[in-house]
């Protein structure tokens, strides 16, 4: 090892050392208590003051200096998530998507790294110059604000050097890479990473939760210049990148998510796959990143990878490697189904190529999209029709439930653009809504057998909009547009239909024609009362329609057609969306998606027809429901296969394996064969938990033992024992399910 | 015979198929469990599987006192016994009306009747996985061989679908069926389990002499991994092993691979009612 290599790898031991302390106590960095809010911005438009906001904040956001910095920046997360302090513009405001917050997005890098932050700084004056005579103030004020947005972040630049000049052992080279900072022509690997850590953590700091986009494709030629060049070796890269990656974990040391007491920051980024000449991106970067999940217990940043079978033996041995570490890291996805389905939707092949991901499965195009997504129950309408349909033999019950299904999805997605509701929730507070929401739901639990009800989607599209500035600095389009990103202003918005509890429905509905009209052992009507009395008095029905009625994901012919025709029912409606509402660069997906949600969201919902009680939760994504009958994982993978190819925002089957199949080297190529059998069948995506049901239950009772022990509950890992006790026990469900008897 | 008759006239006895094992040969594979076998060891791990006719299990940890089977049952063989049931095997006559009628899988059958055609349509369904994890199938049991017109038929259809077959055998059956299994096995699983003849009698009801022959027969055939379940106080002592390893020296075969006892048996037995 070469001394400057030496000196490296200590301060990223020391790195992680202190990270890891931090993590395993939860012990962020210390939130300033002083509130600086020099002027008095009232009346001042919503822009305007987020743009002072974001401005002062980055003028006092604490800066921490640690001998061991690489790169330098570091994350500070508000207790609530959230991130600039609000006094400037939470109150009395409504954010416009309610749950569906900012975020969802990754910046454009590239032209970050490329252009640097004068090239957008002169962007921004020429438009205000170019608009200002237009006297369309709310465009003149967004682009106000950005420019407010941007001082702030060249100031906090500069507080940065300040900071790190005045350390006791001031790092020359850190403070030298530190100065250039969006200064645009990059050309060395550490400078990039330093740059894209600054974005990504201003962004974070300061409430977008933000993703980083395809970073092995953005960090390619970088890495070749340096170690072509000998500027670095490639053991030196790999200890880059090992930095860059433990930063994100700045995160987790918050604790700030109250679900699982571990952050859920949307840090996601895609590696692998091919690019819009159809070339592989899979390269150095994809390995080291990959090597880096073998050696850290992390569980941010959330790494997917695309993968078909044409990628090489080398990468599915590194992702087999890496999942067997345990984590669930990297999810995988299938790129040519999930690009298929972009194209089906009207993304160009040139656009579906560079596809990304943020957060969980919400699929974006890093630099140029904004991602908005609609929540839609497949239940909801099933127990409607039940309790309607007295005399309904099974082929109506089933044309009725597809009829609401098309239907359905279709208005779930019109809703977005209905005004209708704007008039009736404006002047309101937020918590106030929030209440009419509760009475709401309450009401509907009494009447409809607890379903979530249909408007709550309308209520949450047509709040005011709460302008992500930063992140309309730094996506294609938003400024020329002079329009918020989440405004219709990047270069491609992508509004998702995100199904949910499908796979109840589907076992719902197949329970349904066994029971009542091929078996004739109930009624409709009794089945209809007793799912109102969330089966109290009839416990083996229940077990019935659980236990002897086919379910998804045990490869039954019959249950996989009925599960297709469902699927076809939601993209039929997405395309009459599609038809009816024409905007341009607008895209409409379709995806099933828990999120890894599924104990809060089957909190809301009355008991189902597939067995499942009131309250209890719902099929995470679009994976077999724990407690049926399935035959191995590979029958999960055969029904999934056999869905239509129409997940633009993805599907993903969530399975979990047994430790012992994956053990030494044998095991990691079953684990190997196993996504290849995936890909050749053709899925969505696919996360794979390595874990014992015996463990998590030890570490339910002894979690001090089991500080480390990470699981991927969705779309997002966390370490278990910091899971609420209803998400622990619902993943040892699953778990337990897929494990031999 | 006809190629298109055979798939639907053979029939065979099995009692599972299971899909993505790991422990029974290379990659990841579908495990067919076969009904019936001609040794009778006491340790079997799978007691369900040495009869081979059907039998009705239950399970009193699935069981929700429905009472459903009470009422089916037209021998009056099932009783309702406090929270659970009693089962009089005498007069039970195996119509399994009851495990159509319970609603929790806690009365189940075991033992069903399958053609290879049946067979095939669902062990072919992986036929990428097995490709993929260089895995393929494996027929165990029970005994397969002990059913030879149907396994020696079902592996030389899957070997004609280009399928790795692993045999499971305990060897004792006719030495020309073992040559024959051989011939299309691309791996023969053999569990050795005694080594002396008298103890091995005792243990299983049989002797072991035709099990090394056999075993001699078939390592000259195919490839050919022992396998050996530990049973306390019968095998496991440092002799036995000792002599075990001098059996695979002496055939000229890999270490034998050495099963932990498992004690999963003493559950199973309970819920078949055998004693």
């Amino acid at each position: 090892m070469t001394s400057k290599q030496l000196e490296i790898s200590t301060k990223v031991d020391l790195q992680w050392k202190n990270l890891r302390n931090n993590i395993k106590e939860r012990n962020g960095p210390a939130l300033p208590t002083e509130k600086k809010y020099p002027i008095s911005l009232d009346g001042e438009s919503i822009s305007i003051r987020k743009g002072w906001a974001t401005n002062e904040w980055l003028k006092f956001k604490p800066i921490n200096v640690n001998d061991y910095d690489l790169i330098a920046g570091n994350l500070i997360i508000w207790d609530d998530g959230q991130n600039i302090p609000f006094e400037y513009w939470r109150p009395n405001e409504l954010v416009r998507f309610g749950w569906n917050h900012p975020g969802h997005c990754a910046p454009n890098f590239a032209s970050f790294l490329n252009g640097g932050l004068k090239q957008i700084q002169n962007e921004i004056d020429e438009k205000i110059w170019e608009i200002e005579a237009s006297e369309n103030q709310p465009r003149i004020d967004f682009l106000k604000g950005c420019r407010l947005a941007l001082e702030g972040v060249s100031a906090y630049k500069d507080r940065m050097i300040k900071a790190y000049e005045a350390a006791h052992n001031a790092d020359t080279n850190l403070i030298l890479r530190i100065s250039k900072i969006g200064e645009g022509n990059v050309d060395n690997l550490p400078q990039a990473l330093q740059d894209i850590w600054f974005l990504h953590h201003i962004l974070q700091n300061c409430g977008t939760p933000s993703a980083i986009g395809r970073i092995d494709q953005l960090l390619s030629q970088y890495w070749k210049n340096d170690v072509e060049s000998n500027n670095i070796s490639e053991q030196e890269a790999q200890l880059w990148i090992n930095s860059f990656l433990l930063k994100f974990s700045e995160r987790t040391q918050c604790g700030i998510n109250s679900r699982s007491k571990a952050d859920t920051g949307f840090q996601n980024m895609v590696i692998g796959g091919i690019d819009e000449k159809g070339n592989r991106v899979d390269n150095e970067i994809t390995l080291a990143i990959l090597n880096f999940l073998k050696q850290y217990p992390i569980i941010e940043p959330k790494v997917t990878i695309r993968m078909s079978n044409d990628t090489e033996g080398a990468v599915f041995h590194h992702v087999s490697e890496a999942i067997t570490v345990g984590g669930g890291q990297p999810a995988i996805y299938d790129e040519i189904s999930t690009i298929a389905a972009m194209e089906r939707h009207g993304f160009s092949h040139e656009i579906s190529s560079k596809f990304a991901t943020d957060g969980c499965w919400e699929t974006t195009i890093p630099g140029e999209s904004a991602f908005f997504w609609v929540p839609f129950d497949c239940l909801e309408p099933l127990i409607r029709i039940i309790q309607e349909a007295e005399s309904y033999d099974y082929d109506t019950i089933l044309r009725r439930y597809l009829d609401e299904i098309r239907t359905g999805a279709w208005a779930s997605l019109e809703s977005m653009h209905s005004k209708k509701l704007l008039d009736t929730v404006k002047g309101k507070s937020f918590d106030s809504l929030a209440q009419e929401r509760l009475k709401k739901t309450v009401a509907n639990v009494i009447k409809n057998g607890g379903v979530l009800p249909k408007d709550d989607v309308t209520l949450q599209m047509n709040y005011e909009p709460d302008p992500d500035l930063l992140m309309s600095i730094f996506t294609e389009n938003c400024i020329e547009k002079a329009r918020d990103v989440c405004d219709f202003g990047a270069k491609i918005t992508i509004i998702a239909l995100v199904a949910r509890s499908v796979v109840n429905a589907i076992d719902g509905l197949i329970a349904l024609k066994k029971a009542v009209f091929e078996e004739r052992i109930i009624g409709l009507e009794k089945v209809s009362t007793a799912l109102i009395d969330d089966f109290n008095n009839d416990e083996a029905l229940r077990q019935w329609l659980i236990k002897r009625c086919p379910k998804f994901g045990s490869a039954d012919d019959e249950t996989d057609s009925l599960a297709k025709s469902i699927c076809e029912a939601l993209d039929q409606g997405a395309s009459i969306a599609r038809t009816r509402i024409r905007l341009k660069n607008t895209y409409f997906t379709v995806g099933v998606a828990t999120y890894g949600w599924e104990v809060d969201m089957g909190k809301h919902l009355g008991a189902s027809p597939d067995g499942r009680h009131s309250g209890s939760p719902i099929a995470s994504n679009m994976s077999p429901m724990p407690g049926g009958y399935f035959n191995g994982v590979s029958s999960m993978m055969m029904s999934t296969s056999r869905l239509p190819k129409i997940f633009s925002a993805g599907a993903p089957l969530d399975i979990s394996i047994e430790p012992s199949l994956i053990e030494g080297n044998e095991g990691c190529q079953r684990l190997g064969g196993l996504i290849a059998t995936f890909l050749s069948r053709g899925g969505s995506i696919l996360s794979v938990n390595v874990v014992d049901s015996k463990v998590l239950k030890r570490a339910m009772v002894r979690p001090l033992d089991y500080a480390d022990l990470r699981v991927r509950v969705g779309g997002w890992q966390a370490y278990f024992v910091t899971l609420e006790k209803s998400v622990q026990e619902n993943i040892i469900r699953r778990v337990e399910s897929t494990e031999p008897m | 015979m006809n190629a298109d008759l055979h798939k639907d006239d053979v029939i065979g006895k099995i009692f599972s198929i299971i899909a993505c094992c790991h422990h029974d040969g290379p990659g990841l594979r579908t495990i067919i469990n076969f009904k019936g076998c001609p040794l009778r060891c006491w340790w079997c791990h799978s007691p369900q599987s040495q009869s081979q006719n059907d039998e009705l299990a239950y399970d009193p940890a699935l069981c929700i006192s429905c009472f459903q089977c009470v009422k089916t049952c037209k021998s009056a063989a099932i009783s309702a016994d406090n929270r659970t049931i009693k089962i009089d095997r005498k007069s039970c006559d195996l119509c399994f009306d009851c495990v159509k009628r319970c609603p929790t899988t806690a009365l189940n059958k075991v033992g069903s009747e399958i053609t290879i055609g049946q067979a095939l349509e669902i062990l072919l369904r992986d036929r990428d996985l097995y490709h993929y994890t260089g895995g393929g199938v494996t027929l165990s049991g029970g005994e397969p061989l002990y059913q030879p017109h149907f396994t020696l038929e079902l592996m030389r259809v899957l070997k004609v679908e280009g399928i790795h077959v692993a045999l499971e055998t305990c060897g004792h059956v006719e030495p020309m069926i073992i040559d024959r299994a051989s011939r299309l096995a691309d791996l023969i699983l053999f569990d050795v389990k005694v080594l002396d003849d008298d103890l091995h009698r005792v243990n299983t009801g049989v002797g072991n002499r035709t099990i090394h022959h056999n075993l001699k027969l078939a390592t000259q055939l195919t490839n050919v991994r022992v396998r050996c379940p530990l049973v306390p106080g019968i095998n496991d002592d440092a002799v036995s092993i000792r002599r075990l390893r001098a059996l695979c020296d002496e055939f000229c075969i890999e270490e034998p691979e050495l099963l932990p006892f498992n004690d999963a048996y003493v559950g199973m037995k309970k819920r078949l009612g055998h004693g």
